[in-house]
């Protein structure tokens, strides 16, 4: 089940939210493992049972290092076993095609017969809950939080269904004492429910409107300059739209439950370096990789190499985590080497003027990044690059044209308006009169709701499946 | 935002999810369980949420708004539409190729000479009748836009290779053209289609070529009289691309007027007790696509009155061309009645279209073969 549908929003959650505010605040972790574990069923009921082992297994690791004591090299056995469990796991149903299918493009070129894998299906949401879990049990192995007292609070905390499938990255220590203890006031739901309305804006309204812009562009064989770099401006604001929709979404749900999420995306795209930009996006993956694969692996520590290794390395694994392919690895490798260089160069990541020109190399340099990671394969991505700078096509070619709506480009307009206005808002010396951002913000759920409900008359639109009279 | 705003932004949220909740729980009422669907690996409940989906309460006001915006600030319709001035509207088939691919005008070029060397091999002539596209024949009406350069080319394109093949393809366009320009509707505003009148346009002259092309053939021996029927409101194909209707439907073009037409034997009593004991072979065939399949525009009704001649008539709707034809080519009624003449009408904007067709593809692979064996054992080949 998605957020952006209309069983979810019509259905789901009104079931959901009136079952748990009628329940006493002791059954409601209960309540959301229940509801969680119906969300995640709607997808697959068999796969839940794999989500249920990973819960135990990692509720029963964090009680052996517990048990041992912290930082005793029992409970380093204890939580050597738990992370090589939960990665296996992850490797398995996330990498074992990849892998396989790789080994055979090799064993085929040097003539030996292909391995064969029946083919595995990848568990929506595991990369998340998979990382969440290795959280736990790293964080009660260091110390950071104590292992769960109530199994029901753990499980719920990782079936938590508004950051399930895509996120943000949770991580225990920062939600424990929320399980036990959260407030819920009319003020806070409706928090949630402006952000949850932001957020479902973003992903209907804007990034699946932009996304034919994108999808054609990647879809031709042999676009043109022009093809080129409008599928890729498209790209850059549908994956953000898309993504901060959904952790808006994420965030609005958990509020309406009580929970305060941390935020996950930052103006991403204002800036001014690819360091400051993994500071601003994807915020919960970013610190999580910082702290569980880059300062283990030595973070800077280990001198001027070790840490340039040190940044690849974590960048190389953040790109596979995305997804197996060799198109995340080099688009992991794109970033960890840019960073490397800016570290080198001693790039300010926090800076406190604006300069147009490092702003258009970061952005640009972000939007190559992009390339990769929507291409298919590393050709297709080395295709794009081609077209984007063979500069020998101004103008759209006709296949592409085809497909593309007054509608889609206006939006994608807006969607670069609004990335610059909120980007800006904070980088301009100058500020609004206190008196005009009150009343633009008692102002806010009167704008928001007319286009909430626009999109949502959007999406019960695009359910529709028109006559396709042309295969005639 | 203000605490004020905020309660009053969670009330309006509440009325919104729940109301619509409550009113989406009728399209449960006529769910039914379908047999086979398995609850395990969510089969069951995609298809419990296409129902959900397929009966939500404000899913036609979104299609409908939506179109509206679309229509009137942008223009447009779905994806398939192209609107010109005045209400017109275009296929995109029409102004865009349907595949990226250069070489699927040649290949289909190609095709069209198989088919036609096919048929000469067996002795049986054929007239190839090209549909000049709407967007060719009213290219004044769709404003500032224009068919790519492709498109463009194409009617030349077909009618040159024809001749160059020595296949008989009339140019029709400028009789089309004429009877446009003399005020006469040839094609539907809010349709792919022609209109009948331009049907009938058509056929005339079509009859005329083929009858001067095949003199030693007998002409005008059976008499068609064609009645006007009713003229009634036609909601054209392409209104589907612009779903204005029940809430909106003053914002889109105004539907097209027809008045329909029937064909048939002057005498229809004397020709059905010759016809009882006449032989039933087929003399002349069409096939075609919907312009001739379809009896509202009564192309063949015309064709057979401007012949003078019956034909038997097996086009097929929503197939292009190339499937009805080698359907036909493979029928035991082609192989046990050869025809004296197949007449195959051609949409323009098919040429440019892949053919997807496994069945047609298989025959025209098939005929590739046998011409590559043939040529590899020295005979003469049926070219």
């Amino acid at each position: 089940m998605v957020f952006s549908s209309n069983i979810f929003l019509f259905l789901f959650l009104p079931a959901f939210l009136g079952l748990y505010y009628l329940t006493p605040f002791r059954h409601r972790s209960l309540v959301i493992l229940l509801g969680s574990y119906a969300f995640y069923a709607w997808w697959r009921v068999d796969f839940l049972l794999l989500f249920v082992a990973i819960t135990f297994w990692n509720y029963l690791i964090g009680l052996g290092i517990h048990r041992a004591g912290i930082g005793t090299a029992r409970a380093r056995k204890w939580v050597g076993v738990g992370v090589a469990g939960d990665l296996a796991t992850l490797g398995y149903f996330k990498y074992a095609n990849f892998g396989v299918g790789s080994l055979n493009e090799i064993f085929l070129s040097l003539g030996y017969q292909p391995l064969e894998l029946a083919h595995i299906i990848l568990p929506i949401g595991i990369s998340f809950y998979i990382f969440q879990a290795i959280s736990y049990v790293v964080d009660v192995y260091r110390g950071d939080t104590e292992p769960t007292r109530r199994f029901v609070d753990f499980a719920a905390f990782i079936a938590l269904f508004p950051q399930l499938i895509a996120g943000p990255v949770l991580r225990y220590k920062d939600l424990a004492d929320q399980f036990t203890y959260r407030t819920h006031t009319l003020e806070k739901f409706g928090e949630g429910a402006t952000r949850f309305m932001q957020g479902f804006v973003k992903k209907v309204f804007i990034a699946d409107s932009i996304a034919p812009l994108a999808d054609g562009a990647f879809a031709l064989s042999d676009p043109s300059t022009a093809d080129a770099w409008l599928g890729i401006l498209a790209y850059t604001a549908q994956l953000y739209f898309d993504f901060s929709g959904y952790s808006d979404m994420a965030i609005g749900l958990g509020l309406m439950m009580g929970f305060r999420f941390p935020e996950n995306f930052n103006q991403p795209y204002i800036s001014q370096s690819i360091t400051e930009f993994w500071r601003r996006w994807h915020i919960s993956l970013s610190s999580w990789l910082r702290d569980y694969l880059y300062i283990p692996l030595g973070g800077n520590r280990k001198g001027v190499f070790g840490t340039y290794r040190n940044l690849v390395l974590t960048m190389l694994l953040g790109g596979l985590w995305h997804g197996a392919n060799w198109t995340f690895l080099l688009w992991g490798a794109w970033h960890g080497g840019v960073l490397a260089i800016e570290r080198a160069l001693g790039v300010d990541a926090s800076p406190r003027t604006f300069r147009v020109s490092r702003w258009a190399m970061t952005f640009l340099f972000v939007m190559l990044g992009w390339v990769t990671f929507r291409a298919a394969s590393i050709g297709d991505a080395f295709s794009f690059y081609g077209a984007m700078f063979s500069f020998d096509g101004f103008s759209l070619s006709a296949v592409y044209l085809q497909d593309i709506r007054g509608l889609n480009l206006a939006i994608l307009a807006l969607a670069y308006l609004v990335v610059l206005v909120m980007g800006l808002r904070e980088r301009l010396p100058w500020t609004l009169a206190p008196a005009f951002v009150g009343r633009m913000r008692a102002a806010l759920p009167t704008l928001l709701v007319p286009v909430f409900l626009l999109a949502v008359l959007k999406l019960s639109a695009e359910s529709f499946s028109p006559f396709l009279y042309f295969q005639f | 935002m203000t605490a004020t705003s905020r309660k009053m932004t969670a009330c309006l949220f509440i009325v919104i999810v729940l109301g619509l909740g409550v009113l989406s729980l009728r399209s449960f009422g006529d769910y039914g369980l379908q047999d086979g669907l398995d609850p395990v690996n969510g089969e069951l409940a995609r298809d419990v949420e296409s129902h959900y989906d397929d009966g939500f309460p404000v899913r036609d006001l979104g299609t409908n708004l939506w179109a509206a915006i679309n229509y009137t600030l942008f223009k447009e319709g779905r994806p398939g539409v192209t609107v010109g001035e005045q209400g017109w509207l275009f296929t995109d088939e029409e102004i865009y190729p349907g595949s990226e691919s250069a070489v699927v005008v040649e290949t289909n070029l190609s095709r069209v000479v198989a088919v036609a060397d096919y048929l000469r091999a067996e002795d049986i002539p054929v007239a190839v009748l090209v549909v000049p596209a709407k967007a060719r024949v009213y290219a004044g009406q769709l404003g500032d836009q224009e068919p790519v350069p492709l498109m463009k080319s194409l009617y030349g394109r077909f009618l040159d290779r024809m001749a160059a093949e020595r296949i008989l393809a009339p140019d029709l366009m400028p009789d089309l053209a004429e009877a446009r320009d003399r005020g006469n509707q040839v094609f539907l505003r809010t349709d792919t289609h022609w209109t009948p009148e331009g049907a009938d346009v058509f056929a005339r002259n079509a009859a005329g070529e083929i009858k001067a092309s095949f003199d030693g053939q007998s002409w005008g021996d059976t008499q068609f009289v064609t009645a006007l029927g009713e003229t009634r409101t036609h909601e054209g194909d392409l209104l589907t691309y612009l779903p204005l209707e029940p809430l909106f439907p003053s914002l889109g073009p105004e539907p097209d007027r027809l008045t329909e037409r029937s064909t048939a034997v002057e005498d229809a009593g004397d020709t059905s007790a010759q016809s009882l004991f006449a032989e039933t072979s087929a003399d002349i065939v069409l096939v075609g696509t919907s312009y001739s399949a379809n009896p509202l525009w009564d192309f063949p009704g015309a064709l057979k009155r401007h012949l003078g001649r019956d034909l038997i008539n097996v086009s097929d709707e929503g197939h292009g061309p190339f499937r009805p034809m080698t359907d036909y080519l493979k029928s035991d009624e082609f192989q046990d009645n050869p025809p004296e003449l197949v007449v195959w009408e051609f949409p323009e904007r098919y040429l440019a279209q892949p053919v997807t067709s496994e069945g047609t593809l298989a025959w025209f692979d098939r005929r590739e073969n046998l011409l590559a064996q043939s040529s590899e054992q020295g005979h003469q080949t049926i070219h």
